[in-house]
């Protein structure tokens, strides 16, 4: 559906995507800064939860950063001003389940969910674009439709019960890995190289079935985009000239699955995102998606929002860096002008 | 560009296309809990039916979970939770789809530019996290979570109406009939709608597909209606009991209703490819719709 921006010059492009982004932006916080404020009754209430009358003490030194952090009793569009130039730097409120800056909170948990993204989504494309050419050299045959199949098998089966049989069958049953975490509590004083493969161990899980739920769509993707390579004048020159399968494959093939495949992998962080909150909760993986799920379930709404705000951030900056590397993946669209 | 459409070619391909029966009979399968629910179950499925933790026995097919809710019933009603999730974003999806992708590929101008830079924000959002922080905030009864799931489910079923309106429009035919003096209701109604149907199809699968997963995945987080059993929340419930997959307790517990969620998307997921297929046969080369939609939890 991006390809009616494409026929537009490359900067106008950038440019529309930069003003798009900002307003989600902008949108985001301004429903995060009224969120609090549409629940029933006072938001320093609202905001401390239903158990906020067990512990007094520590709720009245709360509710006074709570009131000062929010300034609740300045009119509405000044708490709005103080809201954004707090978020702008950096500032996002004070967990109040946590008892610590939902700030530093984030900075601790985001290292482990961008490693499980970075190294899922690599791991996807090297999955799905050699399957892809596969699939399209041997286009309508047996082998074809099989991973055709199983691909939209895979697509629909929801993250968190994959996660839950692999964590089942692999931690619990086989024992091969281990149970929770991001790293081994003795970790601490053995030697890198140990500490490396512990931390490796830990990812597999999360990594696999993060891979297993965004390869289909990649696989899908690359596929058509190279079965209307297969159409071109220059594959079917390469053809003719003899070239061999694997030059043919490597050479011409793939690289027209590239494009599209990264395209959608920018467009799938939101998908990604997502699949992080139920993987790291299964595997009980110290992310950014966990503390999600943590959040709801103490119901400690400052670092919901800022998680919420941290995760809008990573899928309209992923979305970007796309629009941005399109001018050096495919040259052509910056000629346009 | 072969188009087929009305009553009598849908029905072919539900005998023709394999996907589509195969995608048919799981959806049926789905639907026959719902109706048999009552009949089929001894219990309420939120009755306190015997002691917890029972094993699968002739009185609880599959036992029970850690309070004695009989979790046979409760798989069997759940079906019905997402079932009505599922159609009701499904249905309402379509209509805005249909009522602003029209609107703005058929009139064009400054509102089609509203529509479609509202589309292009919503569409940036990350869908389900901003699903969980609603429904913790605003509260997730049933008909909240619907709600939402509507919030965000309309932009990608507009954006697809649209463009397939404004290829209509400019196809010879309606230039032809605007020479011939019709009216832009008359087209609209007699031409452009028709050929919409199978779009419109798509569109209602997927988008029901994806409710069904998010509301799932939602109440996997207890983000739940608390008054509704329904197969996320099942799933909750288990995975929150702890050593729940020490013992065998999952078999029973939390394998079958996550099976559930599984037939009843990719039941959705085969109409739709099939049904793809079918209507656009050049294509081939499976689902560029399908990719779109592919962008949720």
């Amino acid at each position: 559906m991006r390809s009616k921006i494409s026929s537009s010059p490359y900067k106008i492009r950038i440019l529309r995507g930069g003003i798009l982004y900002l307003l989600t932006f902008l949108g985001v916080l301004t429903l995060n800064f009224f969120l609090p404020r549409a629940m029933p009754g006072n938001p320093i209430d609202a905001l401390l939860g239903p158990d906020s009358q067990i512990s007094m003490s520590i709720e009245l030194e709360t509710r006074e950063k709570l009131l000062k952090y929010y300034q609740l009793d300045r009119p509405l569009s000044r708490q709005y001003l103080h809201y954004l130039a707090q978020t702008f730097q950096g500032k996002l409120g004070w967990g109040i389940y946590f008892q610590q800056p939902v700030g530093d909170l984030i900075k601790k948990r985001l290292k482990w969910s961008v490693f499980l993204i970075i190294i899922s989504s690599l791991l996807s494309i090297s999955v799905a674009l050699p399957l892809a050419a596969f699939s399209t050299m041997s286009r309508a045959k047996r082998v074809d439709t099989t991973l055709l199949t199983t691909f939209l098998f895979l697509s629909s089966v929801p993250v968190f019960l994959s996660a839950m049989l692999f964590l089942v069958v692999f931690s619990v049953k086989l024992g091969w890995l281990p149970l929770a975490g991001a790293m081994g509590e003795l970790a601490g004083g053995d030697s890198f190289l140990y500490k490396l493969k512990d931390i490796f161990v830990h990812s597999l899980g999360p990594v696999l079935v993060l891979c297993l739920a965004e390869s289909p769509a990649l696989y899908l993707v690359g596929r058509n985009s190279m079965l209307n390579a297969l159409d071109q004048p220059w594959l079917e020159f390469a053809v003719l000239r003899g070239l061999s399968k694997t030059r043919l494959l490597v050479a011409y093939l793939i690289p027209a699955g590239i494009l599209p495949v990264i395209t959608r992998l920018g467009m799938h962080m939101a998908f990604l995102i997502a699949g992080t909150v139920f993987v790291e909760t299964i595997f009980s993986y110290p992310g950014l998606g966990r503390l999600l799920f943590q959040a709801v379930q103490v119901r400690d709404y400052p670092v919901l929002q800022g998680v919420f705000l941290v995760m809008t951030i990573a899928v309209l900056c992923a979305n970007f860096l796309v629009d941005l590397s399109y001018g050096y993946l495919d040259p052509r669209i910056g000629e346009r002008e | 560009m072969k188009i087929t459409s009305g009553p009598s070619s849908v029905l072919n391909f539900l005998l023709k296309d394999a996907r589509v029966l195969a995608g048919a009979l799981l959806i049926f399968l789905i639907l026959a809990m719902c109706v048999l629910a009552p009949i089929l179950s001894d219990f309420e499925p939120l009755e306190i039916s015997g002691s917890s933790l029972l094993e699968p026995n002739r009185k609880h097919p599959l036992g029970t979970d850690d309070v004695g809710h009989d979790l046979f019933s409760q798989l069997l009603f759940g079906a019905r939770t997402s079932a009505l999730v599922g159609i009701s974003v499904g249905v309402t999806g379509v209509i805005i789809a249909l009522l602003m992708g029209g609107f703005a590929g058929y009139r064009g101008g400054a509102g089609e530019q509203i529509v479609m830079r509202t589309v292009d924000v919503f569409l940036c959002v990350p869908r389900f996290p901003i699903l969980v922080v609603m429904a913790a905030f605003l509260g997730s009864s049933l008909i909240n979570v619907v709600l939402f799931l509507i919030l965000f489910s309309w932009p990608v079923g507009t954006r697809l109406v649209r463009s397939k309106v404004l290829s209509l429009k400019n196809s010879p035919l309606i230039e032809a009939e605007i020479l011939f003096g019709a009216r832009g209701f008359y087209i609209f109604s007699r031409h452009i709608l028709p050929e919409l149907i199978p779009l419109l199809i798509v569109i209602f699968v997927l988008d029901a597909s994806h409710a069904v997963l998010a509301e799932a995945g939602l109440s996997f987080l207890g983000l739940g209606d608390l008054l509704v059993v329904s197969w996320g929340t099942i799933l909750h419930y288990a995975f929150i009991y702890p050593g729940i997959f020490l013992g065998q307790a999952w078999l029973w517990w939390a394998l079958p209703p996550g099976a559930g969620i599984s037939i009843f998307v990719l039941g959705l997921m085969l109409i739709s490819s099939g049904l793809e297929h079918g209507f656009n046969p050049k294509m081939g080369k499976e689902s560029k719709i399908v990719e779109d939609f592919s962008n949720y939890v």
